[in-house]
């Protein structure tokens, strides 16, 4: 049995820094590299895509690395546990299992986690009342005509069963981001999904290391003595008996220090004694930190409960369009200017009778953008007005947009920044967040060898 | 004698992110002193108060004494959520950096500087 594993992550976030996963893998030093891409926003736009071509809807990037780096995983001995299937896993695993055959490592395992998309079952899960809202008694039927896509969060067990199968690469769709640390631990310790405390551990070292450059010192609020030209991305050495150290790779920027892990501890959680998760329910309250020196800091002390029957889903639906147009106002009296240039524009909007559904301001330098008490409107003699709208036509943003050049002659003195064509109204998403018992969903998988994809 | 004012920021740091609609912050003491004082003083009241202007309907508090934080869960905060808010912050993302902007009566247990 294993005493440690290593874990690192590459990604945070699709569009995170392409190069990290590439360093990381050629030089190693780690067993597993977690690469999570998928934010609720990447599942729709997937979506769409998915509509277009059947055979899209995962994220390219992820076949396109193991393009350049098939030769060091042989070599490293790394195997990647990722969320880049998205909407279609087993295109993905098609994809990067032809990329592996070209470049010689058609025995490589590639294993698939699927079930997650929900979006063909829906229509007999609303009419059996089964999907419920997570804050609000709404019913889905005010959305249900407009749905765009419909995924639960799987927790660990697909991962698992492909890492028993031998998968050296594991692609799923969605699963609970930490879910793709604690599924190599379970598989690797042999722990007990019983044993709450054990799933606590990690999860809770795949929620410190799930975005990337968040833990070692990026987007750190506190007094910083590092530089962030390429922060480090983050290592778990994850022990058996559930305790871990968190640091990051070498000779690189960033830091990893208490108050680092502390912020993404906190990060994106509600009641930190009850984080839901699909394995398992942490008790974020029962962590402790402590430094071991530069860039380490171990963690122990994480405690859980037995996680509830349901499993978070998530469903976007189609909420329009929306769209920002900016103007750029110089001068002493630059934001009363800017003030003025917005009320034109309302006045406009009224007369030409474009249909939008909201019209808002932002005046970008005046320090009043969060309209909090302390940032009192400063005298700043640079302005950057942006105006949003939403509307339910496309149609109706292009009317909008084109509101903002005649500004220039028409509109105060002190008034640029109008070129570079209008902007194209972006599509508006809704998010319906709700809850379904695990009973109705079923996990599955594919473990094959490349060649056989 | 002049009642002096200090920035959160220097007692504390802190993390903001999305969860749909609503937003969290995070707010770290440096100290265990500085974690007593803003248990105290940043209430959900206050915090509710400070962000008014961004439509906040609810705030929850939650205590994390294990890493001298305080979670604030701010509810409806972000306009939509980052699929439709139509604001530059989409994800709240600048909230928590904002938070450290708060102007608070200077704690006793800061030294005063010598002048």
């Amino acid at each position: 049995m294993r005493k440690t594993l290593s874990i690192a992550n590459g990604a945070g976030f699709w569009g995170d820094r392409a190069s990290v996963p590439v360093r990381l893998i050629e030089k190693g030093g780690f067993d597993i590299l977690t690469l999570e891409y998928l934010a609720e926003l990447t599942m729709s736009i997937l979506a769409a895509q998915k509509k277009v071509d059947a055979q899209m809807g995962y994220v390219k990037d992820f076949p396109d690395l193991i393009k350049k780096v098939s030769s060091s995983l042989l070599e490293k001995k790394i195997k990647i546990v990722t969320n880049a299937g998205g909407l279609n896993p087993l295109a993905c695993a098609k994809a990067v299992a032809k990329n592996l055959v070209d470049g010689g490592l058609s025995h490589f395992r590639v294993g698939v986690v699927f079930g997650d998309d929900i979006l063909e079952q829906l229509p007999q899960l609303m009419k059996k009342k089964l999907l419920k809202h997570m804050d609000t008694n709404l019913s889905i039927q005010t959305i249900a005509s407009k749905i765009i896509s419909a995924n639960v969060y799987f927790g660990a067990d697909g991962i698992v069963k492909c890492l028993q199968e031998g998968a050296d690469i594991v692609i799923t769709g969605r699963v609970a981001d930490a879910s793709l640390t604690l599924g190599p631990c379970i598989h690797a310790f042999n722990w007990d999904a019983q044993n709450s405390d054990l799933m606590a551990a990690g999860m809770i070292a795949g929620h410190l290391i799930e975005c990337g450059a968040q833990v070692s010192g990026g987007n750190y609020s506190g007094k910083k003595n590092f530089t962030l030209k390429s922060p480090g991305y983050p290592i778990a050495k994850i022990n058996a008996d559930g305790t871990f150290l968190i640091t990051k790779e070498k000779n690189t920027d960033g830091c990893v220090s208490v108050g680092t892990v502390s912020e993404q501890l906190i990060y994106e959680i509600g009641d930190p004694q009850k984080y839901f998760t699909p394995d398992v329910i942490c008790d974020f309250t029962s962590v402790q930190l402590k430094q071991m020196g530069k860039d380490k800091v171990f963690v122990y002390g994480c405690k859980g409960q037995t996680a509830s029957n349901t499993l978070k889903t998530s469903i976007a639906y189609d909420n329009g369009y929306k769209c920002s147009n900016t103007l750029f106002v110089y001068g002493q009296n630059a934001y009363e200017k800017a003030k003025e240039c917005f009320e034109i524009i309302q006045y406009q909007v009224k007369q030409e009778k474009i249909k939008l559904i909201s019209l808002f301001p932002e005046f970008l330098g005046s320090g009043n953008t969060l309209v909090i008490p302390v940032n009192k409107v400063m005298q700043s003699k640079e302005i950057f007005l942006r105006v949003s709208a939403a509307s339910d036509q496309k149609e109706e943003l292009m009317k909008f947009s084109k509101l903002f050049a005649p500004l220039v002659t028409s509109g105060p003195a002190g008034v640029s920044g109008y070129t570079g064509g209008l902007p194209k109204p972006q599509k508006s998403l809704g998010f319906w967040p709700a809850l379904l018992d695990k009973k109705y969903v079923k996990v599955e998988t594919i473990v094959k060898n490349a060649g056989d994809f | 004698m002049k009642k002096e004012f200090i920035h959160l920021s220097e007692i504390a740091h802190a993390r903001s992110g999305d969860k749909g609609n609503h937003s969290n912050i995070g707010v770290i003491a440096y100290t265990k002193e500085g974690y007593e004082h803003i248990n105290k003083i940043l209430t959900a009241k206050v915090i509710k108060k400070f962000f008014a202007g961004l439509g906040v309907t609810a705030v929850e508090k939650y205590e994390m004494k294990n890493i001298l934080a305080i979670n604030f869960v701010l509810k409806n905060a972000l306009g939509g959520g980052a699929g439709c808010s139509l604001r530059i912050d989409t994800q709240g993302k600048i909230l928590g950096t904002a938070i450290l902007e708060m102007e608070i009566a200077k704690p006793e247990f800061i030294k005063t500087k010598k002048s």
